[in-house]
Order: C-alpha cells, then structure tokens, then sequence
C-alpha cells in the first residue's frame, strides 16, 4: 500500500519493487518481453525463461545493460525441469516475490483438423505450464507470506473465436486456476491475478490479425490493436504495492472487446 | 517535479473524504493537478487542495450537487475559470448517508452482524481495505500506459466476489 506523497522514481505513486524478484516465463519475446523490461526497469530482479529461441533470449539481456535480468532455457512442461529452475533461483536470489506466468502457444484450426500434438502441446505449455511453475513458486511465497502471481490470459477465455477451441479452453483453464489459486492461498498473503490481453501487436497474433484484421478491428471499441508495453503495465500493477487488495481478478487490457 | 500524470487535470468527485481524497492526493503526487467538486464539506474540500498546492500543483474546490446537472454545469463554469481542459474525470462521489459497514447499526442492516462476520470469514485477503488501495487501483486507470483497458469492473475486494 502505497503511503500519499510519497513519490516513486519515475515520479508516480510507489509501487514497493525495487529491489524484490521476478520469475516470467516465455519472457525472450512479444508480451513477455515488455513484461520483463516494465519489471527490471522498475528495479526488480527479473529472471525470465524461454524455450526455443536462444538468439532472442541472449538479446533482452545484452540490450539491457542497465538492467538485472537473466535468462535461463526451461521447458515448462516438465514438472521436474520447473522444480529445479525455481530452487535455483531461490537459491541465488533469496526470495520468490513475483512470478508471471506469460509462457503460451497458438496452435489455431477448426475442430476437425486439430490433430492430438495441436491439442497436447497448447494444453501442456498453457496451462500445465501454470501449475507446475505456481506448484514450485507457491511454497516459497508461504514461507515468507507474501507474493504475488500474475497469469497471462486472453480475451479468448470469455469470447468465441474460430479456430481457437484448444487455445481458448486452455486460457479459460487459467481464469479459474487463477480464481482457485486466489482463495487458496489468499490468507498466506499471496495475491493471485491474471491478465486478459485482446489483440496485441505481436509475432504470435500476426497470422490472425492478417487473416482477419478488418473484423478484429471492428470489434474493438477503441479501433486497435494493442500494445506489449500496455499488457507489461497491467501486469506491473498487479505485481506492485499498488495492487495490495486485488486478488482472484481477471484485468482485461483489450481496447474493449465487442461480441 | 514531473510525473507520469503531468499536465493532465483531474476532476474527482466526492474528492474531500475518504477514497476520493485518497485519489486526489495520489493524482496530485504523479503529477496531475486537481478540481475537487464536493456538495457540503467545504473545509474537508479546502484542505485537500491546500495539500495539493503544497505539492506544486494547481487544485481548486468547487461547490456542486452532482445529482442535479445545473449545478454540474454551474461547477464546470467555475472549474473553467482555472481550468482550459480536463482528462481525468473520477466519479467518486456516493450517497450521503452511505457509511462504512462497520458504522451501520441494526437500523441499517438488520442482519449486520451475520455479514460482517460473512466478510472477514470470506475474503481471502482478509477484512484490511483502506481507501489508499482503491485509489492506487483508479491510478492505475489513469496512467497513459492503461489506454487499452476500457469497459472492464476492476474488483478491489480482497477476493471477496470470487470466493463465496
């Protein structure tokens, strides 16, 4: 909770960062990128994790000279793997404060054509993934009664898509995960929400976006798509001082989404 | 001294008291200046712009019942003696009368003592809300970075709306 006129360093209300740990997975890029950039910048230690993409994992570091972050290669689907790269972090940092479950996979296709790797691979990554990164983080975060976890959802959850029957039941997973996990632990002081982004600028939404850009826009009140850096600001808030009483929320960053 | 709100101006109703007078002196202290429309706590009213002022920012009081449009518009006259824009409008203000749950007796809430203890057994965070954590979350909303969120209730409910 943040204390009146007491002002942070960029100048607005303090957000009680600096100086505390952050774990984000899939954080080499896209949304995961800006989420690790928002949180370094704000002075956390931001460890990030990232899978297949080496080169891009190597350059979030090496252009943020400034900044602490470190990358570190782990397959969220494998519980064992996750276990190990948490208590190695701990272990090194001395605290688990933030973890942000970013780490997510489009496999798009109609029903019928989706064969069992489309369905394996976007239900392990999203939301096993989840489970076993908060199942190793958790304890930590009891230990010390205080944390918090932000999950990166998507307006898919909540709204209808083509194509999209395997990614958006694996999302809606992670709104109720999020809910459950909220009053779990809730009176150890750990605070748990997710982040609903729409459509944002990224490599992943390029397919749909080219594929459908005019209907998507119409859709959106505000009449474009959205920003890493503004799905990284909600999840900065959520992680902050500032977020002190908010748990169990779904915060949907979507330029306002019409059915 | 800047800050992630400088030159904009808010307009914070209900900005004397309470949560609102929280959000104003949140606003005030990212940079924003300040008009504070209040319906009877003049001095309540005065005292959060003179705080406002003493940060270095611009904060004026203005008389107006907001349940009755003329005397909105009659504010907004006033307001813009000072004020050539506004960007962030708060509509804070609730019902006189309205008290926290704690200060309702059982002419209130006959079943009051059921729904406090509902409340603090519910809530998975515990029944500690302060109204410095609601303003945080209208910061929040306010910031430039948040452009995109439009539309969406965000709960600060300790938990309390998903667990029962």
């Amino acid at each position: 909770m943040s204390e009146k006129n007491n002002i942070n360093s960029d100048g607005g209300a303090p957000d009680g960062l600096a100086g505390k740990n952050a774990i984000v997975t899939g954080g080499s890029r896209g949304i995961g990128r800006a989420i690790v950039e928002r949180l370094a910048g704000s002075g956390m230690d931001v460890t990030f994790t990232y899978l297949g993409n080496e080169e891009a994992a190597n350059k979030v570091v090496s252009e943020n000279p400034d900044l602490s972050i470190t990358a570190v290669k782990v397959d969220g689907r494998d519980s064992e793997a996750v276990n190990a790269f948490i208590e190695s972090v701990y272990d090194r940092v001395g605290t688990i404060d933030v973890l942000v479950n970013n780490a997510g996979v489009i496999r798009d296709n109609l029903l019928p054509m989706l064969e069992d790797e489309d369905l394996e691979t976007v239900f392990k990554t999203n939301i096993e993934g989840v489970f076993h990164f908060c199942r190793a983080a958790v304890p930590f975060m009891m230990s010390k009664r205080s944390g918090s976890i932000i999950n990166i959802s998507s307006v898919s959850a909540e709204k209808g898509g083509r194509g999209q029957t395997n990614y958006s039941a694996s999302k809606g997973a992670i709104n109720s995960f999020t809910k459950s996990l909220a009053v779990e632990v809730g009176r150890r002081k750990i605070r748990v929400n997710a982040v609903a982004p729409g459509v944002i600028e990224t490599e992943m939404s390029k397919d749909v976006r080219d594929l459908a850009g005019d209907e998507i826009i119409s859709n959106i009140v505000l009449k474009r798509y959205g920003l890493p850096s503004e799905i990284a600001n909600a999840v900065w808030f959520l992680a902050s001082d500032l977020s002190a009483y908010v748990t169990g929320q779904i915060l949907s960053v979507d330029g306002g989404f019409k059915m | 001294m800047s800050g992630p709100l400088s030159g904009k101006v808010a307009f914070i109703s209900g900005g004397s008291r309470g949560i609102g007078r929280a959000n104003a002196l949140t606003l005030a202290g990212a940079g924003a200046d300040v008009a504070i429309p209040y319906y009877n706590s003049h001095e309540e009213a005065e005292s959060v712009c003179e705080e406002i002022r003493g940060m270095g920012r611009k904060s004026m009081p203005v008389q107006a019942d907001i349940s009755n449009s003329k005397t909105v518009d009659e504010a907004l006259e006033e307001f813009e003696t000072e004020f050539d824009r506004v960007d962030l409008v708060v509509s804070n203000a609730a019902l006189r009368g309205l008290k926290p749950a704690t200060d309702m007796t059982l002419k209130h809430f006959p079943n009051r003592e059921h729904l406090l203890e509902e409340y603090k057994t519910r809530t998975p965070l515990g029944p500690t809300l302060v109204p410095e954590q609601v303003a945080d979350a209208i910061y929040l909303l306010c910031l430039p970075e948040s452009a995109m969120i439009t539309g969406p209730t965000l709960f600060v409910d300790g938990g309390y709306a998903i667990s029962g």
